[in-house]
């Protein structure tokens, strides 16, 4: 069983921003379904549908009223891309939400290269701003989404809390980065994303296939984190 | 998803970081991967406006590496074309010793006259040139040239090989701005996995023209494999990204 816990399917205003031309036709259900079981994944988090393989997370936006989100385990943010003050109102009414209703909240730092799609704010201003937020609010679930492993080892106090996870989608330097990463990041709190359809899904269950981690990690990563983080 | 039985990686960079060159050698090994290799600084740093002695210590690094490995490493001249004649008596020399191709960065623009002495060198030995190209959103490198840069390189020596790397980051517009050269390769290397972008490349340029690369060890080297092996292409067309393309390009009928 694999769980992608960061893929895009089904409109949504932030990840339809990306330059790949495949886009269009995947963010279908149906064809985005597809494209995933043929990589062997069985169930994704998204932004934009649901059903019995796609776990919804609603894109929120600075102006969105999340009380309107109804009956989710999560929501997602893109910090990078819309300006989020993590001190402001809006920010305090997320947090607020995923206390009240056990909600994870899920912020995106890269849809893609960031030569390619512009972040306004840049993923280590997010980062930074992440670490005060979380050991703060301890008692949210954080699930920071496109961190590569630089970022992952200059913010090495914010990925070693315990209400921290974070998704290897754009863990892609140097070589052998998913081994090196395990090194600065507990993986008990490493999970699998694809970032499809912008990038294929196949890569990164072939990489985490053939990555030089034991079996048991390679189970946690691949669906047991997940699944644990979902309930 | 089985490992791929041959393969060939045009794009890989010989850092001067022990450890990062270590680990790079080692899953070359481990993947029975033969490899095409420069050095852009031989002290752990890639130096963007190298001086001449730097590039010819580069330089040295990598036909070190190829004596230890032969048939399996395979090196490239870098040099910068602000070194004008000495630019171009490296490229031979380096040549003459057995390199397979001659890597330019970013110190000028391949469409710059100073280009040309460089591009009739490797066309004396019937070798390939690898160039880096990057379409930003942003730029941050006044003389990174862009694949027009490049496609006015190859109309000027339709005889010569190019590889215009990293498919120029933005696979669309790159391969949409060289299809017509037919002296034009790209290789896959450096830049995200964009699901379709394999395919679209194929399409425009002809897969005969498409080189699997990683440039690695800065890179992981397993997620650039995995772009091809994700690829919804053909088997046979799989293979000559993978391997035959570049075999065919560097004459190595003999390598693994």
């Amino acid at each position: 069983m694999i769980i992608d816990f960061c893929a895009h399917c089904g409109y949504d205003e932030v990840s339809s921003l990306s330059h790949n031309i495949m886009n269009e036709r995947f963010f279908d259900t149906a064809r985005f379904v597809e494209l995933a079981q043929a990589a062997g994944i069985e169930r994704s988090v998204v932004s934009g549908s649901e059903n019995e393989s796609l776990i919804r997370f609603p894109t929120l936006s600075p102006a969105s009223d999340v009380a309107e989100v109804g009956s989710v385990k999560g929501v997602r943010i893109f910090p990078t891309y819309q300006i989020w003050d993590f001190d402001g109102e809006e920010m305090a009414s997320v947090l607020a939400a995923a206390k009240r209703s056990g909600l994870i909240v899920q912020i995106c730092l890269r849809l893609q290269d960031p030569r390619v799609l512009v972040q306004k704010t840049p993923s280590g201003e997010v980062l930074k701003a992440l670490d005060k937020l979380a050991e703060v609010h301890k008692d949210v679930r954080f699930a920071v989404s496109g961190a590569n492993y630089y970022e992952a080892q200059a913010n090495s106090a914010l990925f070693s809390r315990q209400n921290v996870w974070m998704d290897i989608s754009h863990v892609q330097h140097p070589i052998n980065s998913l081994e090196k990463l395990l090194a600065v990041v507990d993986a008990g709190r490493v999970l699998f994303a694809t970032n499809s359809p912008i990038f294929y899904p196949k890569t990164a269950v072939y990489r985490v296939i053939h990555s030089a981690i034991s079996d048991l990690n390679r189970d946690r990563i691949l669906y047991q984190n997940a699944k644990q983080l979902l309930g | 998803m089985k490992k791929p039985a041959s393969i060939f990686d045009i794009h890989v960079h010989l850092l001067g970081n022990a450890q990062l060159d270590a680990e790079f050698m080692a899953f070359a090994q481990n993947w029975d991967m033969p490899f095409a290799t420069s050095c852009l600084g031989s002290q752990g740093s890639m130096l963007a406006y190298p001086t001449f002695e730097q590039c010819v210590a580069a330089n040295d690094a990598v036909l070190e590496q190829m004596a230890q490995y032969p048939d399996f490493v395979y090196g490239f001249c870098y040099v910068s074309q602000q070194h004008e004649s000495s630019a171009v008596e490296e490229v031979r020399r380096c040549l003459g010793k057995g390199m397979r191709g001659v890597k330019l960065w970013v110190a000028v623009k391949v469409d710059d006259p100073r280009t040309f002495p460089i591009a009739e060198a490797a066309l004396e030995y019937n070798a390939p040139v690898l160039i880096h190209s990057y379409l930003r959103r942003e730029e941050i490198l006044p003389e990174e040239s862009k694949p027009d840069h490049i496609v006015a390189l190859a109309r000027r020596y339709p005889d010569l090989p190019i590889i215009m790397a990293h498919m120029a980051l933005r696979w669309q517009e790159g391969a949409d701005a060289v299809a017509e050269c037919p002296n034009i390769y790209v290789d896959t290397s450096g830049c995200d996995p964009e699901l379709g972008s394999v395919e679209y490349v194929i399409d425009r340029l002809g897969v005969d023209r498409v080189l699997y690369g990683s440039d690695g060890p800065g890179r992981d080297v397993l997620c650039q494999i995995a772009r091809v092996m994700a690829a919804d292409i053909s088997e046979s067309d799989r293979e000559k990204v993978l391997h035959l393309n570049a075999k065919r390009l560097l004459g190595l009928g003999g390598a693994k």
